[in-house]
């Protein structure tokens, strides 16, 4: 199994932490810790206070996830909280009744499968992201996560990155197809060759989402793997030196490099990369082959003649072809697959397993996946390493658990924050949007015919749901007490095409959205080129054709 | 001025929960003490907050009720944070001890039509 390996001391690391948290948990308990002193520490290890109940955030480093930790996590659903878990566009995973009381037991049982809740929350640098399909894409460089590893490790314990103006999101991918949505992360690394063919990193600066959406900049065109750590420590010490403390909305690194603009902001990184380089973080070879050790391919065994093709399968059942249309994807060993297990059932919630359905899942990593699954950023699961010849009965034991939707990035695989329905924060619900849509659009053929495209929903400005790179984006605003949604079109996240999308119109309430969204779907039908997807076709015409397709259903809507 | 009531969150469990006439908390909105007079709302607030200091509950607030008061809190935040989500998660199990509820909250579901 592709896994960091964790040693004796990230063991007893952990165990301290579990240990401090029981105690400052038994204080808070007894009074001897205030809410105002206690709540940091709460952060520090994933507890939010949300609308209903405390929240545990679980981190999935990476989304990188073995079947013997999902199930830990099918046990947390199970014995702690209510029977299930949301998995988050972060590679997270979020509990939603969890008792204070409880917590340090959970950690505890976290840790005995080295799993935690830290970098989670609080203004640190979270838990690293990557691409989902890192380490067995066809179209990979090198497996990113070895990288992602070495940030985690050089970055939890940082004594200068603990109280950041902010809280600070890296996203690493390995290959020059970007599936890890790097242009809207306070720093993205894109791994690249240079002229001579050494592998590097691209480096790319003050992405985000929330209030102020940005597209980041590229500050330096190749960086060496030994000089990775110290270059992200230069950018790290000019953002703690600059970056506003005194404005909660212009905190984040996004607004430096914006106010003294890209190149400037690169050339005080480099002032400051040239007093580290060679220094203490200089990357330790020894260090990272240990860690790519750990990430060595599985033994991948040679096909089985005697299996049923993929092909002659789908001659005869079609909703297994439409299935292994959308939901696999090319793996870089011959006669493998990665599988994308659908976490958007028609009416489904977005992101959300029960427990039964996590224990069935790390059975079906264990017997087709080498024991390994992953998080996706858009909400779904992957097994990763499934040997052609299995997918037909990978694909019939999906279907019993409800886990074989056939829509990975059609219209009906979507992206809903929380919302209303739990998070403390939001303005609207989210998930409603979501399922209601999904209905509406349920129909196989229907969807086909649509083709790929992402409609991402949140609840609020914080953006969690990432609205404004979805090819739709859909934004709940408050109205006097009601709920209405803020339509924008033509946002991506997909590499060098990054954009942000474009406003359709004014506002609209709760009950007009999903027909708003299916005369934009006719639109695009009408007018779009052979073959052409929805987000190429908005980029060509822009949005006026759907401004204009829209006015009568959203003037209707705001009267 | 609308009726108001004292919320909090529960500090045990997070729960949300509503000061009673008696100065216990309750998961139920219709269990709280209302009022509208400014000079009882400041009694009851003290009295939330007094709870705090006790460690049974953090984050207190009043909030309005409803016109008729029958139908819970005024807004949608608060109506959805006293019944639960308005969705049914996969696989959804209500606690045995749950007075405070899991999803359906009448008045606040989602119109089901696609
Ligand atoms: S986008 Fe807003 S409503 Fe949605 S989860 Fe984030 S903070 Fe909550």
């Amino acid at each position: 199994m592709q896994l960091y390996n964790y040693r004796a001391d990230d063991r007893r690391f952990l165990a301290e932490r579990v240990a401090e948290f029981r105690d400052q948990v038994a204080r808070r308990l007894s009074g001897a810790l205030s809410e105002d002193e206690f709540k940091p520490l709460r952060l520090m290890n994933g507890l939010y206070l949300q609308l209903h109940a405390y929240m545990l955030r679980v981190a999935i480093p990476y989304g990188t996830l073995a079947s013997h930790q999902l199930r830990a996590l099918a046990e947390i659903a199970r014995r702690y909280d209510r029977g299930f878990g949301h998995f988050t566009t972060r590679q997270n995973i979020q509990f939603n009744w969890i008792k204070l009381e409880d917590t340090p037991e959970i950690l505890a049982l976290l840790a005995s499968v080295d799993m935690h809740a830290l970098q989670t929350s609080g203004n640190c640098i979270r838990n690293v992201t990557a691409d989902h399909f890192a380490g067995v894409a066809a179209d990979e460089i090198e497996d990113p996560r070895i990288w992602c590893e070495l940030i985690r490790q050089w970055s939890t314990l940082h004594p200068e990155f603990s109280f950041l103006p902010r809280k600070f999101k890296i996203a690493v991918t390995g290959s020059p197809e970007d599936r890890a949505a790097v242009r809207v992360h306070d720093i993205g690394l894109v791994m690249v060759r240079d002229d001579a063919g050494a592998v590097g990193f691209e480096v790319l600066v003050g992405g985000g989402q929330g209030r102020t959406p940005m597209i980041a900049s590229t500050i330096r065109r190749f960086v060496p793997k030994r000089d990775l750590l110290s270059y992200l420590e230069a950018i790290m010490r000019v953002y703690n030196l600059h970056g506003r403390r005194d404005n909660l909305f212009k905190a984040r690194i996004k607004i430096l490099v914006q106010s003294l603009g890209a190149e400037a902001f690169a050339r005080a990184v480099d002032a400051e990369f040239a007093t580290l380089q060679g220094g203490l973080a200089t990357v330790d070879e020894a260090a990272v082959a240990r860690i790519a050790a750990d990430f060595a391919p599985p033994p991948y065994r040679p096909a089985d003649p005697a299996a049923p093709e993929v092909k002659s399968v789908a001659a005869v059942e079609p909703a297994f072809a439409r299935w292994t249309r959308t939901n696999l994807f090319a793996h870089k060993v011959a006669g493998h697959t990665a599988v994308i297990v659908s976490l958007k059932p028609p009416g489904g919630i977005p992101g959300d397993a029960s427990a039964d359905q996590m224990d069935a899942l790390a059975d079906l990593a264990d017997r087709f996946s080498f024991g390994e699954l992953r998080v996706t950023h858009g909400q779904n699961l992957v097994l990763p390493h499934v040997r052609l010849g299995e997918v037909p009965e990978l694909w019939r034991a999906l279907d019993v658990h409800g886990l074989a939707t056939a829509n990975a990035g059609l219209i009906s695989d979507m992206i809903a924050c929380p919302g209303l329905d739990y998070c403390s924060l939001a303005n609207t619900r989210s998930i409603p949007i979501a399922q209601r849509l999904s209905r509406r659009f349920s129909d196989p053929d229907q969807i086909d015919r649509i083709g790929p495209l992402e409609i991402k929903i949140s609840g609020c400005i914080n953006a969690c749901g990432h609205h404004h790179v979805g090819h739709i984006g859909i934004l709940g605003v408050d109205k006097k007490g009601d709920e209405f949604y803020q339509i924008t079109l033509g946002g991506r996240a997909d590499g060098a095409r990054s954009a942000l999308g474009k406003l359709l119109g004014p506002a609209i309430p709760s009950a007009r959205v999903i027909d708003v969204v299916q005369q934009i779907i006719d639109t695009y039908l009408a007018i779009r080129c052979p073959g052409e997807p929805f987000a190429d076709t908005v980029a060509r015409v822009g949005v006026g054709p759907f401004k204009t397709a829209t006015t009568q259903e959203r003037r209707d809507e705001a009267a | 001025m609308p009726l108001q009531v004292i919320t909090a969150n529960r500090l045990t469990d997070g729960a949300a929960v509503y000061l009673t006439p008696s100065g216990g908390w309750s998961t139920r909105v219709a269990d709280a003490h209302a009022a509208s007079d400014p000079e009882t709302l400041g009694a009851i607030k003290a009295r939330g907050d007094a709870a705090v200091a006790d460690r049974l509950v953090v984050g207190v607030y009043a909030i309005p009720l409803a016109a008729d008061p029958a139908a819970g809190p005024a807004r949608l935040r608060e109506r959805i944070r006293a019944t639960g989500p308005t969705v049914t998660p996969p696989g959804y199990r209500a606690p045995a001890d749950a007075a405070q509820l899991g999803p359906a909250a009448p008045g606040v579901r989602p119109d089901a039509t696609v």
